[in-house]
């Protein structure tokens, strides 16, 4: 009797936290695989959740002896090398051309991170410590590897719940931007067409942007170097056009091996008695302001424009696109303008602005990296 | 819950340093960008 009683004694340690964590999992396992909201990292996350929150659970570490997750956590996120190798994946996928054929829309993608800056002063003001408001703030980045490149950074104490908020928030932005910038704008503003006049991009402006680009961003923020370049080398590999192989391969293999083992390495920052506290709630809801103000941020410069220049005036639902979830959010403003009218086409425009929105969202994370670490140091 | 008003206030320094830095830089690369046009306008060195 007691054999047994020994066997399964693990059973009566089973905690309603921990309870409460498999529930969690289970519902980012539904959004992830019903709802199809970033399945490619919500279903690993909420699937690791659970298995963190198993009690004794063998996939963690128990005393001396390393669970597999921290060992991959150690290898790949503790020392920021798989949100970089992500990136050098998303930097192949991205077409810069609809940017370098319309350079000014790039102030649209600087605008829109003003909701990180908003969110570090209100996570400030909520009493987080620097660390943690800048960890917090940069979910507005709406990039996964930079949120979990500033937080690892900074060491935060709320990396899983960082993580959770900003991949849930990237996937809501079809939800969470249209009521916004309709509450924004105008309808006049709304139906103020753009058409879109494509101008030709050399293969050498192609080639010599990401190198350019890396070098302007790393003067200025060093912090973010290994960031933007890690980004602007998979840039450079899809547009060299001598490494197609390793373009391929960047985008596919490459970003789809990193994002398994990122999304259920993350999950051990997940374990009831870090991820279940007031302050994840609090987490939750500063990522959603900080969606929120990027897409005010972009909106209302776009607004400041049409005061500006009156007569070349922009549809301000641009704006809301240098948030950096690619490409849903060019999508979103697309849909907005043609359902306002039919024959206005701002795909070209939006994923102009989306793409900038990208680089922006990397030179933020790096000058949060930069100043708020010179604050702390 | 207390809020920390001081802690505040200094961040308001950060958002403003923050969103001059990124004009800054994205203004930089912009100006990088119609360089970069303008030198490799050549219609046979273009793709599209």
């Amino acid at each position: 009797m007691q054999e047994i009683l020994d066997l399964f004694g693990n059973v009566v340690q089973v905690t309603w936290q921990q309870v409460v964590m498999w529930l969690i999992g289970g519902i980012l396992v539904y959004l992830g695989i019903c709802k199809k909201m970033e399945p490619s990292l919500l279903v690993p996350m909420g699937f690791g959740a659970i298995l963190v929150n198993l009690p004794n659970s063998g996939a963690v570490t128990q005393g001396d002896v390393e669970g597999p997750i921290d060992t991959l956590f150690n290898a790949g996120i503790s020392n920021e090398l798989f949100p970089l190798l992500l990136f050098i994946g998303i930097g192949a996928m991205i077409d810069f051309t609809p940017l370098l054929s319309n350079p000014k829309l790039i102030l649209f993608g600087g605008a829109a991170q003003f909701g990180i800056f908003f969110t570090f002063s209100l996570a400030s003001l909520f009493g987080f410590e620097l660390k943690d408001a800048a960890s917090i703030a940069v979910i507005g980045a709406a990039d996964g590897p930079t949120s979990i490149f500033v937080s690892q950074f900074f060491n935060s104490n709320y990396m899983g719940a960082i993580m959770v908020a900003a991949y849930s928030y990237m996937a809501l932005v079809p939800i969470v931007q249209p009521p916004i910038i309709k509450l924004i704008t105008t309808k006049k503003e709304r139906l103020i067409r753009m058409p879109y006049k494509g101008r030709e991009v050399s293969k050498t402006a192609k080639i010599l942007f990401p190198i350019l680009i890396t070098v302007i961003a790393g003067i200025v923020a060093p912090s973010s170097v290994a960031l933007v370049g890690f980004l602007m080398f998979g840039n450079l590999i899809r547009e060299c056009g001598v490494l197609n192989s390793l373009s391929e391969t960047a985008q596919n293999v490459l970003a789809n091996l990193i994002t398994i083992l990122l999304g259920i390495t993350i999950s051990t920052r997940m374990q009831a008695e870090a991820f279940l506290q007031w302050d994840t709630l609090l987490i939750m809801g500063l990522g959603l302001v900080a969606f929120i103000f990027d897409t005010v941020g972009g909106v209302l410069f776009a607004k400041l424009l049409n005061l500006i220049f009156p007569k070349n005036k922009v549809n301000p639902m641009i704006g809301a696109s240098g948030i950096s979830a690619f490409p849903m959010s060019a999508r979103v403003v697309n849909k907005l303008g043609l359902q306002e009218d039919p024959q206005n086409f701002l795909l070209m425009h939006a994923v102009g602005v989306n793409v900038s929105g990208q680089i922006a969202s990397v030179i933020a994370g790096g000058l949060i990296m930069t100043i708020v670490g010179s604050m702390i140091a | 819950m207390e809020f920390n008003v001081s802690a505040f206030m200094e961040s308001l320094s950060v958002m403003g340093l923050g969103m001059l830095g990124i004009f800054v830089v994205v203004g930089v690369i912009m100006g990088v960008m119609y360089l970069l046009n303008a030198v490799f306008k050549n219609k046979q060195d273009g793709d599209r």
